[in-house]
């Protein structure tokens, strides 16, 4: 009975690091650009409206915006974990500038890793793109799976469909997979502790065998 | 214990290590006072100052009560005339100087302890030197496209160089821990010979050691006292609650062991009750006066730069964590590991509980003690590398446990060139 | 030095080796007319989905590169171009390892180990070795024309590097043990069977040939020409082994047909199913002598020479060396095989000019680099009583450390 109770012990404790509540962790939308010329976005701010009562229904409190910092790259759009299957519509504001740019990566990050990596050339396809404004093209380039958008006017923006909508996301974490590694860490201290795999257990540091 | 001489070749390669990390340091701390919202340039251009004259001394001290890198500093600066960028970076050498000399000691006893046939030929120089140049510059690992997608913020490391003042701290925190492993033995066991020190001729001065170290540690940031200090006082409880209730004969011993232990972190304990008062009761923390200390809810400041906690810990912790899987019995049993593990585990709550209301909230403070557990179990978990090293044979399954030790070891040494590289652009 | 020490410094040797390859193919990658660039921004894409996975492999059929980089990329979500770096450092510490150990069982035969320092140190500078370089010689270039042993530019030569020199390794511990059965291997226990030791091969060659096919041009042909004399000797001398050799001969032929098959399948897609682009105009065709080569260089001899001068010095100092013995002998003869296969071949049309049929001469120079590298380390401490060919290793050593520094002067200046 003495021996089993350990074992006991270890299982109630990664029982109870899995059933531990953690709350949902956020998801980044990440909008890369080129490395080069083509990848240079005029203007100030981008901006990302969440919808949660109806796919249309977009107002400034449900808004993240991101600096448009041309040194980086890229744009990234912070959705907090409580919004995990309440986003409705998704709205992609651009600077109000008439330029033309081009968009080489989208990608959704979440807990610490790249959940999904889609490719720009099948997202800005038609029977994603629900409404658009100010946005008079979109072309994909298929060879270097590139997309360049060009915008006019004041209020630039794509508005996306469901479907793009649930693709993007639907990534938020869990943290399921982090709690199975760390159960999985502590089972394995447990077990190396009980092999003692070096077997010198008598052995203090600095004496001899 | 006995001291093996060190060979005149030996004394040539440590030097020019030691000469390779004091370069590397200079060039960094020039690179980080360039830009003006470093900790450097914090540390040198605003708080510094208020100790170049009298009048400004005292509000100097307020704000930074933890002033021994400031006083190093000033000294270049007010005595040697040097310029405050050389000021500052001399100051930082010459503790980062005294860092690598305690690890390069220490891993020399170790390697001498484990292996009585040690040669003292060049290689072993060679590696202890490198070894230790390497601990003193490890980052975690880092991947940008993983976790926060920063070298240091949410993963935080065991050598945030980019700290003035932690790293200030970091020789006396190394030899605060090989100290008080040695009294350990010496306090348990009559006959022990220490490994670092010759406790075996008494234990007088090294508590005498002991007191000075922790209060110069302090001195220097009160972050390390503040989960080594708990994390000595838990181990000795629980030893001395075990002997009273098995009713050891040695219990009255161990007791007293405990109280002359407790009594030489005393200095320290009132020093960091006088900074706190200082910097909470008084205000001397000038630029957010009416912050305090709170508890705060599970990981919330570490949320702040953090996606994944468990994330940033492993790729902060992946070598510890790597030694802590495979030999956890040492750091459950031996008294080196414990300490570093207990330590650690503090530093972690601390970091994990504790933080500062208002606008200091987003400072992390109270993240400083874990990067202090985290070296070490850094440095815990190397030295224990370098003693199975040596003692496993030629069990092929341990050997390859210890190549994957050393891999990733040198993998935290990597990343650690990295982020020099990326700071200082050295290579463009 | 204890052998446990060793370790730890082809451990750190092995960093600094990653982190050369990683920065110079990230610098590469840069550029997009680079052959980074090419594979990773152009072929590798096509891998991406199902609809274009076939077009992407008749394109590239040689895609072992392609598939670890698809897998870092898709399955550990990597970005392409860590992906694609990452992916090159792990076959360059692959080859760095198999050196490692080739230097390591070359010095034990000859009485002494290297230490760990000296073999760490050797094995890197034997992955990064280029030739020398005067810019004022030849056209100024420092790869075209002269060409190299460690291409570095190329992804998937380099993939094939480390499988190239551990099947070198197995052929000519096969061939001792094939001529005598009393033979102690060098590299291998092939006194114990040579069973495991065919298969071996056949899988090496196998996944070589999955890298790049250019190692197998050459080397196929160098095993079997040299195997096939041996045997038509044997048979003339009508000595009771001329039928076990004959045996021996199908059997090593066999470890070929896995990599024949699939050159053929490759050379179909390539040529036949117009995997290649420009392949409606273009085939394998029988040049003039020199034709493609004397593209990029305007004296072949003098590029050979600057290619070559570490090992061409190895061979002056040790002729008997690549004549005699069965490692030296094997390296030349696919290298000479490698050579003529760049002097005759070439593929028609627009294409002419990529000059794909000078890789197999290089992975040629790769064997007669390592084969040198080991006479220097074997010579060096087998024969160090030796005044005068300790002065003509002298010159060997100081060659090759000039190379090395052309390699290191070559990383830097192309990519950090």
């Amino acid at each position: 009975m003495k021996k089993i109770i350990p074992y006991i012990v270890l299982a109630v404790v990664m029982l109870g690091i899995l059933l531990f509540p953690v709350k949902t962790a956020a998801e980044y939308v990440r909008i890369e650009f080129p490395g080069n010329e083509n990848g240079i976005l005029k203007g100030e701010t981008c901006s990302l409206y969440y919808a949660t009562a109806a796919p249309d229904a977009f107002n400034n409190d449900q808004r993240v915006d991101c600096k448009v910092d041309n040194d980086r790259k890229y744009i990234e759009f912070k959705l907090d974990g409580e919004l995990n299957n309440n986003i409705k519509g998704l709205r992609l504001d651009f600077p109000g500038e008439e330029q033309v740019f081009a968009i080489a990566g989208i990608n959704v990050k979440s807990a610490g890793f790249v959940k999904k990596r889609f490719n720009p050339c099948s997202f800005f396809e038609d029977k994603y793109i629900l409404k658009t404004n100010d946005i008079p093209e979109t072309t994909s380039l298929r060879d270097g799976d590139i997309v360049f958008i060009s915008t006019e006017g004041e209020d630039p923006y794509i508005v996306f469909t469901d479907e793009a909508v649930a693709k993007l996301t639907k990534s938020f974490d869990h943290f399921i997979f982090t709690k199975l590694v760390i159960c999985a860490f502590i089972a394995g201290c447990f077990f190396s502790y009980v092999k003692d795999p070096f077997k010198l257990r008598n052995m203090k540091q600095g004496e001899e065998e | 214990m006995k001291l093996r001489k060190i060979k005149n070749s030996e004394y040539v390669i440590y030097i020019a290590f030691a000469l390779l990390i004091s370069f590397l340091t200079y060039i960094y701390v020039f690179s980080e006072m360039k830009n003006y919202y470093t900790d450097y340039s914090a540390h040198s251009r605003a708080y510094l100052s208020l100790f170049f004259s009298r009048d400004t001394l005292a509000e100097g001290f307020m704000a930074v009560p933890y002033c021994l890198w400031h006083l190093i500093a000033l000294f270049m600066y007010k005595v040697i005339g040097a310029p405050i960028e050389a000021s500052a970076a001399y100051s930082a050498i010459f503790f980062t100087l005294l860092s690598y000399l305690i690890i390069l000691f220490i891993l020399n006893r170790v390697s001498e302890n484990s292996d009585v046939s040690s040669s003292s030929d060049v290689f072993s120089a060679l590696k202890n030197a490198f070894i230790s140049a390497g601990l003193c510059i490890a980052q975690p690992l880092y991947f940008y496209w993983i976790g926060s997608g920063d070298r240091y913020s949410g993963v935080f490391s065991p050598n945030p160089l980019h700290n003035p003042t932690n790293m200030c701290v970091r020789p006396f925190s190394i030899l605060a821990f090989c100290l008080i492993c040695d009294i350990w033995g010496a306090q348990e066991n009559s006959s022990y010979k220490g490994v670092f020190f010759k406790v075996e001729n008494g234990l007088k001065r090294y508590y005498v050691l002991l007191s000075v170290t922790l209060f110069i540690s302090t001195l220097a940031k009160p972050t390390f006292d503040e989960v080594f200090i708990p994390a000595v006082g838990i181990v000795m409880l629980v030893k001395l609650i075990a002997r009273l209730v098995k009713k050891s004969d040695d219990r009255k011993e161990y007791a007293k062991n405990f109280l002359y232990t407790f009594l030489c972190a005393v200095p320290s304990l009132v020093f960091i009750a006088v900074m706190f008062f200082v910097y909470y009761t008084l205000d001397g923390n000038y630029y957010d006066t009416g912050s305090s200390v709170v508890i705060t809810q599970l990981g919330e400041v570490w949320s702040l730069y953090s996606d994944n906690i468990a994330l940033s810990v492993f790729l902060g912790m992946a070598f510890p964590l790597y030694m802590l899987l495979i030999d956890t019995r040492y750091f459950i049993k031996n008294d080196f590991g414990r300490l570093a593990l207990i330590t650690y585990v503090i530093g972690f709550a601390e970091a994990m509980l504790i933080g500062e209301t208002g606008r200091k909230m987003m400072d992390a403070d109270y993240i400083w003690p874990m990067m202090s557990g985290m070296l070490l179990m850094y440095l815990a978990s190397l030295t224990r590398l370098v003693h199975l090293e040596k003692k496993i044979g030629e069990n092929r399954k341990l050997q390859i446990a210890v190549i994957i030790g050393w891999i990733l070891f040198l993998a935290h040494v990597f990343c650690g060139i990295l982020f020099l590289k990326a700071k200082i652009g050295m290579w463009g | 030095m204890k052998k446990r020490s060793a370790y730890f410094v082809y451990i750190v040797f092995g960093f600094l080796l990653a982190f050369l390859t990683y920065y110079y193919v990230l610098g590469e990658l840069r550029n997009g007319y680079s052959d980074y660039g090419g594979h990773a921004y152009i072929y590798l894409p096509q891998f991406f989905s199902a609809e274009t996975f076939m077009s992407g492999l008749k394109a590239v059929p040689y895609c072992m590169w392609h598939l670890i980089a698809l897998f870092l990329y898709k399955v550990a979500m990597v970005p392409l171009d860590p992906a694609c770096a990452y992916t090159s450092c792990i076959f360059a510490l692959f080859s760095y390892f198999v050196v490692i150990f080739i230097l390591d069982k070359v010095s034990e035969r000859a009485g002494r180990k290297l230490s760990g320092f000296e073999n760490a140190f050797l094995s890197v500078s034997f992955c990064i070795i280029q030739p020398m370089y005067f810019y004022w010689i030849g056209r100024g270039e420092r790869y075209l024309g002269v060409y190299s042993p460690n291409p570095l530019h190329n992804p998937t030569l380099m993939c094939a590097r480390g499988f190239s020199l551990l099947a070198f390794c197995l052929v000519y511990d096969i061939w001792g043990a094939q001529e005598n059965p009393e033979y102690k291997g060098l590299f291998f226990k092939t006194e114990n069977g040579l069973k495991k030791y065919y298969i071996s091969l056949a899988v090496v060659l196998f996944f070589s040939t999955m890298a790049k096919p250019t190692f197998s041009e050459c080397f196929i042909p160098a095993v079997g020409l040299i195997m096939l004399i041996r045997l038509i000797r044997k048979l003339a001398g009508k000595g009771a082994d001329g039928k076990l050799y004959l045996k021996h001969f199908l059997f090593t032929f066999l470890c070929a047909v896995p990599s024949l098959l699939y050159i053929a399948i490759q050379f179909s897609m390539y040529f036949i199913f117009g995997g290649s682009y420009g392949a409606d105009e273009s085939s394998l065709i029988v040049t003039k002598f020199g034709e493609v080569w004397a593209m990029y260089s305007d004296n072949i001899g003098l590029s050979v020479l600057i290619g070559m001068a570490f090992a061409f010095c190895m061979v002056l100092v040790d002729t008997r060396f690549f004549i005699m013995n069965d490692f030296g002998k094997l390296a030349l003869v696919v290298y000479v095989t490698g050579f003529f296969e760049a002097m005759l071949l070439g593929e028609s049309g627009g294409k002419l000019p990529h000059a794909d049929f000078l890789w197999p001469m290089m992975s040629g120079m790769l064997l007669m680099y390592i084969a040198s590298l080991s006479r220097l380390v074997y010579l060096g401490i087998h024969d160090k009583e030796n005044r005068k060919l300790k002065t003509a290793l002298f010159i060997a050593w100081f060659i090759f450390a000039a190379q090395v520094l052309s390699g290191i002067v070559f990383i830097f200046q192309e990519a950090l």
